[in-house]
């Protein structure tokens, strides 16, 4: 019906597209909202694979990587909100005190 | 799995099962408000070390080469994943014992510093163990999920916590690019158990594309781990921000957790993949002991120089990797024992030195120090000399193996280019042993810090020697003694444990 | 049909995705994002994984999203929002981006055998066998996972708690505008408080100014 490899070419535009938002964009929360767009692209890949081979690994892999990304984001929103309760920029450059 | 099975693995994960228990007591005791809260606490969590060490060490496998897989091949109890475990045992009792003294002058004494750190280490023990790529993701972001916080523990001090945002994007993005590959893996061969891969890779066809792009991400994912060149980006910043005892912590303990997911995988399981990283990897190992060292040079920030020396360490570490074969890997790991102790030692002694967040971390820190205190002033010149690969420290025979192993295995121009990248390293290594001895001290300039007292300038009568700063100094200074003069008592063991790591 | 809707379900989420990336205002970001998340569902429900496609919403629309929309909406950031869109020093990361997708691109379609078909699934798996293969197969990751939740709400509450009403130390007396733990829901109660501009800023520990010493310079 469909070949695999329409999946895995749509997951790895959004690979790419999320690892732009990264490296590209200055505002930090448009950054943590692209490495999101990143891991679920990583998720389409495990379900795409998973199909293929008929095999519900791809489906538990992809389970536990839902519940981590999601733990990592709460704990990269805290930080975020302690950083911006001292200052009120998100620019990652204005941020930077520490240069490098 | 039926009841046999369970038990034998939670038997087996028993060291791991103890420290987060521990864990979770240091939780509830850091809710009780008491004075005395933090000296519990550590005492918590030293006993909860070493209890998780004491049954690691009844667990490990006698004869060395009995391997045991337990949760279903996720698991495995070896020799390789013993070893790790008391270096990483070491290295988080360390930190501990070099926290206690620093929180309570950056007036951030929480309980959950120590919940964290306890965490990290559980993290750090299921990732040395760890038989299958997706446990060991896992045992991965348990301890950077620690460590994120633990960056961002002085929250009140701008730095810190931008240290740890940094690092939280740059954990995050490498994570994604090792799921990236680790799904690619999976798409290939069915599997992410290591074994699994081992035999399912032995007979593949290397110029598959979609392989190549899965170890290229695989491997790139774990690099950044470390920290190499060109995936280094802010961890200067990272080790200059966060809190001293937690620098200390990522620049041992966690790249020794990452270089044994790299030792593993990479030349444990995919070994059959070695073509088609080992000149990218070699290109990778020159170029960052090159930045390391040089950029280190034109640092005057303590914290940064250590970040610059640290990378260039790894660039050494890399060259392990690529001499390959047993050799290579016990080398590694005697390297990464040794760089545990002399590194701890002179975090610790900057740790003494330190006054306040606000006036940094100024190499002048250490001026004069042999006149104010000249046993602390010898120990830092020997973590120094251990440092910069001078004999007759052990810094001096980890690198000797390293390149005993690349000529054995005959890369004798890279061993050349090793040689003599680190005479370049030494070179600020020996700046700093001159700023102890030679120069005077000298007045902390024009900062907010504590008021000069007297010609010395810095309050030096105030390194008052803590309990356990003495231990922490104790140990890796007797460390890093010993490890140069009976090296290779330690060889040995660490050639035990690479043998049980290779044939995974 | 199941290729029309593959092909209407991954336009719209490359789209959408692309404008996560692009839009000035993170607000737009986030709805852009979404909707991603909704199309990438639909995705799963074709991959014959109902389960994570219920997951998928559950946790990514309606946990994340919704905890980044709280912070956005928290933090009143859309007055920083029309900035500069291309950070000076940006060429080398585009070429990097550049790179990287050609690269994957490449070497996507030189893979000889992904482009069979995939046939349907024969029946997806239930979610028994789900939990049988994830409670024994998978029961150490299950049980880490488990603990990584536990530090990642330690972790979130000590980073975004208000030390400063906890601690009763005078020298960090905070300016009183300065409220509540922003822990809790941000209902519209209790958002004024937490909002930055809300006063002068209280002038503590000027360490991030460039007079510091202590290594700023590389």
């Amino acid at each position: 019906m469909i070949p695999l490899s329409w999946y895995l070419f749509l997951a790895a535009v959004l690979f790419v597209t999320g690892a732009a938002g990264v490296l590209l964009r200055r505002n930090v929360l448009i950054v943590l909202m692209s490495l999101e767009l990143m891991l679920n692209s990583v998720n389409i890949n495990l379900l795409a694979f998973g199909h293929a081979m008929q095999d519900l690994r791809g489906q538990i892999i992809a389970i536990f990587v839902i519940a981590i990304t999601a733990a990592e984001v709460a704990v990269a929103l805290g930080i975020l909100v302690a950083l911006l309760r001292r200052k009120h920029t998100l620019e990652v450059d204005d941020l930077t005190v520490l240069k490098g | 799995m039926d009841t046999d099975l369970i038990a034998a693995s939670v038997r087996a994960s028993s060291p791991e099962i103890i420290v987060i228990i521990g864990a979770c007591a240091a939780l509830m005791l850091s809710l009780w408000p008491h004075q005395d809260q933090q000296k519990y606490l550590t005492w918590l969590s030293l006993i909860t070390i070493l209890l998780a060490s004491a049954q690691t060490l009844q667990l490990s496998p006698r004869p060395v080469n009995i391997v045991e897989t337990t949760y279903s091949g996720m698991f495995v109890v070896d020799a390789f994943a013993t070893y790790f475990k008391m270096l990483l045992y070491l290295g988080t009792a360390l930190t501990i014992l070099m926290s206690g003294k620093f929180l309570q002058t950056e007036e951030a004494v929480k309980g959950e510093y120590y919940v964290l750190l306890l965490f990290a280490l559980a993290g750090t023990m299921i990732m040395v163990s760890g038989a299958d790529l997706l446990i060991i993701y896992i045992g991965l972001e348990l301890q950077a999920l620690s460590i994120y916080v633990l960056t961002g523990f002085l929250k009140t001090r701008g730095r810190s916590v931008e240290a740890a945002l940094k690092y939280v994007i740059l954990g995050a993005f490498s994570s994604g690019i090792l799921l990236y590959g680790l799904s690619l893996i999976y798409g290939l061969t069915g599997s992410t158990q290591l074994g699994v891969l081992n035999s399912a890779l032995a007979t593949a066809d290397l110029s598959e594309p979609m392989l190549i792009l899965a170890t290229v991400f695989l491997l790139v994912g774990l690099l950044f781990k470390i920290g190499a060149v060109p995936f280094h980006m802010w961890v200067p910043d990272i080790y200059e921000g966060a809190p001293t005892p937690i620098t200390a912590y990522l620049s041992v303990a966690s790249k020794t957790a990452a270089f044994a997911v790299l030792l593993r995988v990479f030349m444990g399981s995919l070994i059959g993949l070695e073509p088609l990283w080992s000149s990218g990897l070699a290109a990778i190992a020159v170029a960052t002991m090159a930045l390391g060292s040089l950029v280190a040079l034109v640092q005057d920030n303590i914290k940064r120089l250590l970040a610059y020396s640290s990378i260039s360490h790894v660039g050494f570490l890399l060259l392990g990797i690529i001499a390959g074969t047993t050799s290579g890997m016990s080398a590694i790991l005697l390297y990464l024992l040794i760089y545990t102790f002399m590194t701890l030692g002179l975090f610790a002694i900057v740790i003494l030195l330190h006054r306040d967040v606000r006036a940094g971390e100024p190499l002048t820190l250490f001026s004069g120090l042999a006149q104010s205190h000249a046993g602390l002033a010898f120990m830092a010149m020997i973590f120094l000399f251990s440092l910069a690969g001078i004999p007759p420290t052990g810094g001096f025979f980890a690198k000797f193996y390293v390149l005993v192993a690349l000529i054995d295995a005959g890369h004798v121009t890279l061993a050349v280019i090793a040689v003599l990248l680190s005479a370049v390293a030494a070179w600020f290594y020996l700046r700093l042993i001159m700023l102890i001895y030679i120069q005077p001290a000298e007045p902390t300039t024009g900062s907010t810090a504590a008021p000069a007292t007297g010609p010395t300038g810095h309050a030096r009568a105030a390194i008052l020697l803590s309990a356990p700063m003495r231990l922490v100094l104790l140990f890796s200074f007797s460390g890093t003694v010993l490890s140069g003069i009976f090296p290779a008592w330690f060889l040995a063991m660490a050639r035990q444990a690479s043998l049980s790591g290779l044939g995974n | 049909m199941e290729r029309e809707f593959f092909l209407l379900l991954a336009t719209v989420a490359t789209g959408s995705g692309f404008l996560v990336v692009v839009a000035k205002d993170p607000i737009h970001s986030a709805l852009a994002l979404v909707a991603c998340f909704v199309q990438i569902a639909a995705l799963f429900i074709l991959l014959g994984a109902p389960f994570l496609a219920v997951i998928q919403i559950f946790v990514y629309v309606g946990a994340v999203m919704v905890l980044f929309l709280f912070v956005i909406m928290m933090l009143n950031v859309r007055q920083e929002a029309l900035t500069r869109f291309i950070p000076s020093g940006a060429i080398a990361a585009f070429v990097v981006t550049l790179v990287l997708a050609v690269e994957m691109g490449l070497l996507l379609s030189w893979s000889s055998d992904l482009h069979q078909l995939m046939a349907p699934a024969a029946e997806p798996p239930s979610v028994n066998a789900l939990s049988l293969a994830l409670f024994q197969d998978y029961l150490l990751p299950f049980e880490v996972a488990s603990v990584i939740l536990l530090v990642a709400l330690v972790g979130a509450v000590i980073l975004a708690r208000d030390d400063e009403k906890a601690d009763a130390s005078p020298r960090r007396a905070l300016h009183p505008a300065q409220g509540r733990v922003p822990g809790r829901v941000a209902t519209p109660d209790t958002m004024p408080d937490i909002l930055p501009d809300n006063g002068p800023d209280t002038g503590r520990e000027p360490d991030n100014g460039p007079g510091t010493s202590g290594g700023m310079r590389r």
